[in-house]
């Protein structure tokens, strides 16, 4: 999957998560948690201002609603108290006309304008309060109050008095005042109740619903007046107490809508979406920064460990360089004391000669044998430190072989057989040498006798040399560690024969292997990539 | 000195061991051997002639063996020379000098071998041994 895009917003991949930086050895950072931290913290931040602000308008939702029941308080008062005149003036009027039920009928029409209202005029005098006088049909002329009505008609002797009665299986509200000057006469209204809501669509409270109790508490039995409905009123609820008379009254009122607005109302949450956001997009921006510095943290270390292993190679280089020099220095400087021993030995020898024992005659070939020994291998060390860059030309191979094969020619006891009519690039010198030692490893393999076969031929684009002989063969868990300096499985070798081959071969882009071949001892395979052809 | 005197070798090589042990190997089989430490000499021994055969050491203090082989004006016959090195010549350097010299040997040189060269050499000066 392409990842380009994330990678360009700064994101640190699973892949990467993974893999870690390609080469060093550092495991790869963890993500900071910053981004989260951040939004965690704006969040709660965004949470606590909403519950501040929340609070907030609350309280001043509160204070509206108060200050709400307060003025319906003042004009239920007022309102009450218009009854209050209007009642003691239909009593005044009727009482004066006889206690006429037609003059009251004629006076009461504004208190009436329920046709269920019922307006009655009592004289309390007697015995017991009686009805003298009535508009209406919840009561009748001459009935003796019950005694609930009896109180509020009692109660209403001074000041306006007002209750709930049961009036013929009715629930009714009675409100009742008595003539100041003849506490005898009152006059009472009674308006059947229902819980069905008045409306109040129109009108300064019309934003508030608004339940009257002809009680202290808000006792749903109590329910004088609703504009809301059965059932209690919404939260939140503000009360007020109303007096009537010497009665306790209560007025509970609740919002239709947020009193200070909808806008308002809604600013807590406005407040708290947006910092939510703000905290989002924080959150957002601080995370992409985090992987951003993340991402250039791994490559920082990705790309140190590359510096880190690219010295730690070319100090490598530097110091096989250095060994490759002292070697060939210390090579070549053992070459003048080698060759005064040989000749040293040699003028022994001379001198010697017609009188040497056999002990002396095997000590001294014995040193001859050593210190030419030596020779070879400071020629192999030499050989082996050499920095070479090939010079190509055509090699013939079949001639190259033979003239292999003369410098070294086959031991007493070897056959070679020779099938290399092949053309090829390579460096005729480094090739000889390496064909050289190929073949003199070869006849050490077989020193009892036996055979040698070396071939050459034309595939894949490559060259491929393989010499192969009769010999005992090789450990295959010794394999490719022939190739190696010093590594040497036989006797009184130097160990760099095939290593010397191994680099030749390699300084010509190719490779060598060592296996056991089709004559049961070891074959070795070179393979030399570049132009040629069969000859 | 019982063998007969089968020409001069020049025998110049900086390394006294060296020079004097092959001194001895060429003197037992019968050559007149002069030795030089170093390239100057050399030179010297060279130009006051007498000299059939150069064994010539490449790396010598004050001149070196191949700076000895640009300069020399020998009176004729010119001298065979045979260089002997403990160093690889590069193959830009044979070439350069190309039939100036009969032979390169690479250090250390098998005695026998050694004298089979003076021998070849002797003869490419016309100083054809006694053998």
């Amino acid at each position: 999957m392409d990842q380009g895009w994330w990678r360009l917003l700064g994101g640190a991949t699973a892949v990467d998560a993974q893999a870690g930086p390609t080469t060093g050895t550092k495991s790869t950072p963890r993500i900071p948690w910053w981004g989260s931290a951040v939004f965690v913290v704006v969040a709660a931040l965004a949470i606590v201002t909403w519950t501040v602000t929340e609070q907030g308008v609350n309280n001043q939702s509160t204070a509206l609603l108060k200050n709400n029941a307060a003025q319906i308080e003042l004009l239920l008062q007022s309102a009450l108290n218009t009854v209050q005149g209007e009642l003691r003036s239909v009593a005044f009027i009727t009482a004066n006309a006889g206690n006429s039920s037609t003059v009251l009928a004629q006076q009461s029409a504004g208190l009436r304008a329920q046709p269920a209202v019922t307006v009655a005029v009592v004289d309390s005098s007697g015995p017991a309060p009686r009805i003298v006088a009535v508009a209406g049909s919840a009561l009748t002329v001459g009935e003796t109050l019950s005694p609930a009505l009896a109180a509020v008609v009692r109660n209403g002797a001074t000041a306006m008095a007002g209750d709930i009665v049961q009036l013929g299986g009715q629930r009714m509200a009675a409100l009742s005042a008595s003539l100041t000057v003849s506490p005898n006469v009152a006059a009472i209204e009674l308006t059947p109740l229902t819980t069905k809501a008045v409306p109040n669509r129109t009108g300064p409270y019309s934003k508030v619903y608004v339940n009257l109790y002809a009680s202290p508490k808000p006792d749903a039995s109590e329910l004088f007046l609703t504009t809301y409905g059965p059932g209690p009123l919404p939260m939140p609820v503000a009360t007020s107490p109303l007096k009537v008379g010497a009665l306790n009254w209560l007025i509970a009122v609740s919002p239709k809508d947020p009193l200070i607005g909808g806008a308002a109302a809604a600013a807590p949450w406005l407040i708290l979406g947006i910092v939510l956001l703000v905290a989002l997009l924080l959150g957002v921006f601080v995370e992409l920064l985090a992987r951003r510095q993340h991402y250039a943290r791994a490559l920082v270390e990705e790309r140190t460990a590359e510096l880190v292993q690219a010295q730690r190679t070319l100090v490598r280089q530097e110091r096989l360089a250095a060994i490759g020099e002292m070697a060939s220095v210390v090579s070549h400087e053992l070459r003048n004391p080698l060759s005064a021993v040989i000749n040293d030995l040699f003028l022994v020898r001379r001198r010697a000669e017609p009188e040497l024992n056999e002990g002396s005659e095997r000590h001294l070939a014995n040193a001859e044998r050593e210190v030419y020994r030596a020779a070879r291998l400071s020629e192999d060390l030499l050989a082996y430190a050499r920095e070479r860059e090939p010079q190509l030309a055509e090699v013939d191979l079949e001639a190259l072989v033979a003239e292999v094969l003369e410098n070294s020619p086959a031991p007493p006891g070897v056959s070679v057989t020779v099938d290399a009519a092949v053309r090829f690039q390579a460096d005729p010198a480094l090739l000889t040498q390496v064909l050289e030692n190929v073949v003199t490893n070869a006849y050490q393999a077989i020193s009892d006798g036996g055979t040698v076969q070396l071939s050459g031929r034309r595939e894949d684009g490559s060259t491929v040399i393989v010499v192969e002989d009769s010999g005992a063969g090789i450990d295959p868990e010794v394999g490719q560690r022939l190739f190696e300096p010093f590594f040497t499985t036989k006797e009184g070798g130097t160990g760099l024969g095939l290593a010397i081959v191994h680099r030749l071969v390699d300084a010509h882009g190719g490779e060598a292997t060592i296996d056991n071949g089709q004559l049961g001892g070891a074959r070795i395979s070179i393979r030399i990539p570049g132009q040629g052809r069969a000859s | 000195m019982t063998t007969p005197r089968r020409g001069t070798v020049l025998v110049a090589d900086d390394d006294r061991s060296v020079r004097e042990s092959v001194a001895e190997i060429l003197e037992s089989d019968g050559y007149r051997v002069v030795e030089a430490t170093d390239g100057e000499e050399a030179l010297e021994r060279l130009h006051s002639g007498e000299v059939d055969a150069v064994l010539l050491d490449i790396k010598m203090p004050r001149r070196d063996g191949l700076s000895v082989l640009d300069v020399m004006s020998p009176p004729p016959p010119p001298p065979s020379v045979v260089l002997v090195t403990a160093y690889d010549v590069e193959p830009e350097v044979k070439r350069r000098l190309g039939g100036r010299v009969i032979r390169i040997l690479r250090k250390p040189v098998p005695p026998m071998l050694l004298l089979d060269v003076v021998d070849d050499a002797m003869r490419a000066a016309g100083t054809a041994g006694g053998a």
